[in-house]
């Protein structure tokens, strides 16, 4: 029985090898009514997690429950309660969208005609057409609306907004804050556009050649990075003394500026800074995507 | 009446403190007076297309400066109390008064030369100051 | 992946689906099907090996595009993530296809079988024509089934084409063979119907393969980490 303090992911150890990439030693936890945004480059892992969530490959190794449920013995329900689209997944270009809904529909009891009639207007498609003739951007908000209209409880959504244009992508983010209003429903979706994760995630997880960089509740990972500019006479070894520094992910300078990108970076930090001769300047937040780029790169080189 | 707040697509404040100026300004404005119920966090979130855990870091900092009060279970609230705008407008001196520091500090100005600046400024303006402070409000 | 609960009204489903987007084709293959049995019909020497040569062709065609269309493409076009998104396990899926295809298969096969039987024992065609015949339409029904079995377990698409076509080749080297076994061959042209022994071997190897070859494909199907 899955109720609202049943998490809608929960992730352990998951272990999946292939000859020339592997996921190592996932975790994950999304709490229901939560929105979880999967960042990572091209090739990081966002699209096998989410197949291996959905059952579509079998984990190596690892503990997986969607909704209370064990992957993959427990896929049937699940598949019942996620709704899940990806970037690769197309429908039958012969077939009109109509036939797609119906086919749905006979499939999931709780679709809802009059919300998908509501969707089809405002994603502005005509369901007598074959799907031959929707663009990328109608055929992703086609999915989108197959699935969005039966109100799944948890949405696995993989890389829903990449190749759309800006229209089209603010009416999916539209209807993907309309699910936020349902607080028993949970989102997971990747993206390597930082900034719609920004906006909408709870949770932001860094993924980046099959591990996990951080995972953590957007507010305080976006207060815990700040931007760092000050002055002082800059020679080599000061540099190196402040790139030693915990806190410092990154540390260049362009004459007698010298700008650092700091993780957990408080008053201690920036006294600490000041003892070395440093003047403090500027202090202040980053956005994700510095963020990201940020602590993979630190990661890359430690 | 749709609830929802407007974020600059260019400005780098962090969106929960865009939701707090927000809120603010409809508050001052008197759109919601004290003691009149709030948006619901997800309700808001979802109108406004952000998370709820920014709604939520915002409304908690506006608890925190006393702009809104929370009742568990019930929702969050403009606060009763009379002296609101004071609080705001102290809000707003203490913000300003912060960027000067820094931008002494930059010009390198010992703190005598600061407080002589203030000084002679207060001397000199106090009296035209007044009547401008509602246009100087936004910077 | 419990073997044992299939969701069968979920295969149903699906076997529909396949069914519902192969139908406009078979039906053209239906139409061509019975214009080959009308030219065999007309006891003219011509007339009777172009339309059983039609009838092959067909047959063969309807089963290579019916796998074609239901497992080939729906790995190819990306309709596969889309149907295994659906509440089906790997396990309902994989029977799905299989019966999907042994219906959609069993319409053309069963007019052209249906067909022949009536026009050899009703025409003045000769009778002994019919066990040669059936033993031919098991060969296609074998080269079918072992396609199929390919289809679902190997991705390649290469693969895929080589065993269809290679199969649809061997047709005319059986037909040759089994022409050149005294106890079928004799019969053709005769009244008689005869169940030979070597007829009824032919048969019984044709089912050993078929079981064979969909007992591989469930034991692999039953072993797969990826069902995309």
């Amino acid at each position: 029985m899955t109720t609202l303090e049943t998490p809608a992911l929960k992730v352990r150890g998951l272990q999946k090898n292939y000859a020339d990439f592997a996921l190592h030693n996932i975790d994950l936890d999304l709490p229901t009514g939560q929105i979880m945004g999967l960042v990572g480059a091209n090739g990081a892992g966002k699209s096998t997690i989410m197949r291996i969530l959905i059952g579509l490959i079998k984990a190596d190794q690892g503990s997986i429950e969607v909704r209370g449920y064990r992957v993959p013995d427990g896929q049937v329900a699940i598949k019942r309660e996620v709704g899940y689209v990806s970037d690769d997944m197309r429908l039958y270009k012969a077939q009109t969208l109509r036939w797609h809904m119906d086919f749905i529909k006979s499939i999931y009891p709780d679709w809802d005609e009059a919300y998908a009639g509501q969707l089809l207007k405002r994603f502005d498609l005509r369901a007598h057409q074959v799907l031959r003739g929707f663009s990328h951007g109608q055929r992703v908000k086609a999915l989108l609306l197959l699935i969005l209209a039966r109100r799944p409880k948890l949405l696995l959504l993989d890389e829903p907004t990449t190749g759309l244009d800006p229209v089209a992508r603010i009416e999916v983010l539209e209807a993907l804050a309309e699910v936020l209003r349902d607080e028993e429903r949970s989102v997971l979706f990747s993206s390597h556009n930082t900034m719609d994760v920004e906006q909408l995630s709870d949770t932001i997880t860094f993924l980046h050649q099959g591990r996990l960089v951080a995972s953590q509740d957007k507010e305080s990972f976006l207060s815990s990075w700040r931007r760092v500019v000050c002055q002082g006479q800059c020679h080599d070894a000061l540099l190196e003394r402040v790139r030693a520094m915990p806190e410092v992910a990154s540390a260049r300078n362009s004459g007698s500026i010298i700008e650092l990108k700091v993780r957990d970076g408080g008053d201690i930090f920036q006294s600490r800074l000041q003892q070395l001769g440093l003047t403090i300047t500027t202090v202040e937040p980053m956005n994700l995507e510095d963020i990201f780029v940020t602590s993979v790169r630190a990661g890359g080189s430690q | 009446m749709s609830d929802q707040i407007f974020f600059s697509s260019t400005d780098n404040t962090p969106m929960y403190s865009q939701i707090m100026e927000h809120v603010l300004a409809r508050v001052l404005i008197g759109d919601w007076r004290p003691g009149q119920a709030l948006p619901s966090i997800r309700e808001l979130a979802s109108a406004s297309r952000v998370s709820v855990i920014t709604v939520k870091r915002a409304y908690l900092e506006l608890e925190r400066t006393g702009v809104i009060v929370t009742r568990h279970g019930i929702g969050s609230f403009v606060a009763d109390t009379q002296d609101l705008p004071r609080q705001l407008a102290q809000e707003e001196f203490d913000t300003h008064l912060l960027g000067m520091l820094r931008a002494a500090n930059k010009l390198g100005m010992p703190a005598a030369a600061v407080t002589e600046v203030v000084h002679n400024s207060l001397a000199s303006e106090l009296t035209a100051a007044v009547p401008e402070k509602q246009a100087t409000k936004r910077k | 992946m419990n073997t044992h609960s299939l969701d069968f009204p979920m295969i149903k489903l699906l076997v529909l689906k396949d069914w519902h987007i192969y139908q406009k084709q078979l039906a053209a293959y239906v139409v061509g099907m019975l214009i080959g049995l009308t030219l065999v019909s007309v006891g003219k020497n011509w007339s009777f090996y172009l339309g059983a040569l039609i009838l092959l062709v067909l047959l063969i065609c309807a089963g290579g595009f019916a796998i074609q269309s239901s497992v080939l493409n729906e790995r190819k076009e990306h309709t596969l993530p889309f149907v295994m998104s659906l509440p089906v396990t790997p396990m309902d899926f994989y029977w799905s296809k299989l019966l999907a295809n042994t219906v959609i298969y069993l319409v053309p096969f069963s007019l052209v079988v249906g067909g022949t039987v009536f026009l050899v024992l009703f025409t003045p065609l000769p009778d002994g024509l019919l066990v040669w015949s059936l033993l031919i339409y098991g060969f296609l029904a074998m080269t079918f089934c072992v396609s199929l079995c390919v289809a679902l377990v190997v991705e390649s698409e290469g693969w895929n084409i080589f065993v269809q076509i290679g199969l649809s080749t061997m047709v005319s080297p059986f037909i040759m063979g089994i022409g050149q076994i005294d106890a079928i061959a004799q019969n053709i042209k005769t009244a008689n119907i005869v169940w030979s022994l070597p007829a009824l071997g032919i048969f019984l190897a044709q089912a050993i393969v078929m079981l064979v070859a969909l007992g591989i494909t469930s034991w692999v199907q039953r072993r797969k980490t990826s069902f995309l």
